[in-house]
């Protein structure tokens, strides 16, 4: 899952993006105003974190160009205007979700996975395909139960498959949502994921959840049918 | 300590002591003029019965005879009549007088100049009286046409118990009172009522001055139909009202600046402090953390320094110059 982070405070820019990525997210993250609404309409984000007041463009300006380009990227403002006329002015420009600062870097994360989910249409944090569990919450895949060893970004693949069930994901956007502007991988590595994302998910036996649709991409579902 | 009068007592005072101070001139003046009229009244019957008898008395040698009115006659003969009259020689001597003087008339009118003058005399009978006085010849007559003896000169005064009309005046006089303590009750009642009336849009501009909060300092004070008196006053303290509404929007609006700028930077540090406490930990770590919690600090300083300087600023405490750079350095 890959989430834009706009905010012009440096020391907050780099404690969220820090622990963003390290939850296993693909973190772009920007103070410029005006950068950081062209991220916003060219790439294809799950969450944009927003501050409202920047240097360049305003934050609400940023989120009309966002909703103007018809994305359906989840949008949190996060910022220190705390009036409610403020708050209506924002949620009514587009925003999904207000946060007003300083506030707790668990509370933005729940905020921030409670809106990933909503846009993939999931309301519980725990995902279920067959005997596999993926906790969007506490960040932990199962597998009958059994905790899989997985990196962060391990994880956040499982995520991205989970929360699109049954749905082809193309390499393309698996690359798009794990992968930042400053990571330097090569096109293979998502091959590679998907490798260990099976081999730890099937150690313990159990059907292969974990399918491949040649020159489409990835799904995950259970062949069985059942839940 | 200053004893403060309300302006309905001030009010309420003056005009009802004018009314009073009115009321007593009008009264007074409306029983002097009936007392001069009634006065004059008497005079001029006075005056006339002294022109009548000039007429009516004849000197025929040593004889002088009065030819007098049935009326008249009546008045020297009854005892208890209030008119009276008395005929002497200029040497004092009592010609003829009304039955019921006891003792003299006035010596009035003895002169050219006093004569047909009223005066206020006092009665034989001890009652108070107008009198008039005048010297005349009789008609001088004979059976020839001529009067062989000197003429005679004859002092007649005559007077008129004054007690009916003093009587009537007297009950003028109640009247009066009365008619004056009446308007003096009617002139406080109406007095009351019309500076209550007047006052009561400053009633509304007190009521309405002690219902206003702080947060609703921004509403106007509205007084239906005010007199035109009161017009600049509300004009005056809405505009107050609203500059106090827009110094309190100042400062709200200073306030929350202060907060937005102040949330930025502890943001910034409550997020680091919370990542590194969920993070491995060395010295090294630890290290670059209180590196960055001192920067926040020292930023925090520098807002707080500015926010200072704005109120100092906003206050007029503080003063700055304005001046041309010059971007060459010169």
């Amino acid at each position: 899952m890959r989430i834009l982070v706009v905010e012009d405070n440096v020391p907050l820019r780099e404690a969220v993006s820090e622990r963003l990525r390290r939850d296993g997210f693909a973190v772009d993250d920007t103070g410029d105003g005006t950068e950081g609404a062209w991220l916003a309409v060219e790439n294809p984000y799950s969450l944009i974190i927003l501050d409202l007041t920047l240097p360049g463009i305003d934050g609400l300006e940023i989120l009309r160009k966002i909703r103007q380009a018809k994305k359906e990227t989840a949008v949190l403002v996060a910022t220190a205007r705390d009036a409610v006329s403020d708050r209506v002015i924002g949620l009514d420009a587009g925003a999904d979700d207000y946060i007003i600062k300083p506030y707790s870097l668990d509370e933005l994360m729940a905020r921030a996975r409670t809106q990933m989910r909503r846009l993939h249409g999931q309301s519980d944090p725990i995902i279920r395909v067959a005997d596999l569990e993926v906790d969007t919450k506490s960040r932990v895949a199962r597998r009958a139960g059994v905790i899989l060893e997985l990196t962060a970004k391990e994880f956040g693949l499982l995520e991205l498959l989970a929360l699109r069930e049954g749905q082809v994901v193309r390499r393309a956007d698996i690359w798009e949502q794990l992968y930042d502007f400053a990571e330097e991988t090569d096109s293979n590595v998502i091959d590679v994921f998907i490798n260990r994302l099976r081999k730890k998910s099937e150690a313990f036996g159990g059907e292969r959840l974990i399918h491949t649709r040649r020159g489409l991409g990835y799904l995950l579902y259970d062949p069985t049918g059942s839940r | 300590m200053l004893r403060q009068t309300s302006i309905r007592t001030r009010l309420l005072t003056a005009i009802f002591a004018g009314s009073i101070l009115v009321i007593f001139i009008g009264a007074s003046v409306t029983y002097a003029l009936v007392k001069q009229y009634l006065y004059a009244e008497v005079d001029h019957f006075l005056r006339d019965k002294l022109a009548y008898q000039q007429i009516a008395a004849v000197q025929n040698g040593e004889r002088i005879s009065f030819r007098l009115s049935e009326p008249v006659l009546e008045s020297l003969r009854n005892p208890e009549h209030p008119d009276f009259f008395q005929f002497r020689f200029m040497d004092g001597r009592d010609i003829y007088s009304s039955a019921g003087l006891q003792e003299s008339l006035p010596l009035v009118g003895r002169t050219t100049e006093d004569a047909f003058k009223a005066y206020d005399c006092s009665l034989p009978n001890g009652r108070r009286g107008r009198c008039m006085g005048m010297v005349f010849i009789p008609e001088q007559f004979n059976e020839d046409g001529i009067n062989p003896s000197a003429p005679v000169r004859i002092h007649l005064v005559v007077a008129r118990d004054r007690a009916e009309i003093d009587s009537g005046l007297m009950r003028l006089r109640q009247l009066l009172a009365l008619m004056g303590v009446a308007m003096a009750m009617f002139s406080l009642l109406a007095t009351t009522l019309i500076v209550r009336n007047a006052l009561k849009p400053m009633g509304e501009i007190s009521s309405q001055i002690e219902s206003t909060t702080v947060s609703a300092a921004s509403s106007k004070i509205f007084v239906h139909n005010p007199p035109s008196e009161v017009v600049p006053v509300i004009d005056r303290l809405n505009q107050l009202l609203s500059r106090v509404s827009s110094a309190i929007e100042n400062e709200r609006q200073f306030t929350a600046n202060a907060a937005h700028e102040l949330r930025n930077p502890l943001a910034g540090l409550k997020t680091q402090l919370e990542l590194a406490l969920s993070s491995e930990r060395n010295a090294e770590t630890d290290e670059a953390v209180m590196s960055r919690a001192l920067i926040i600090q020292e930023q925090m300083e520098v807002v707080v320094s500015n926010l200072l300087m704005l109120a100092r600023l906003d206050s007029g405490s503080d003063e700055f110059e304005i001046g041309v750079l010059d971007p060459a350095g010169h």
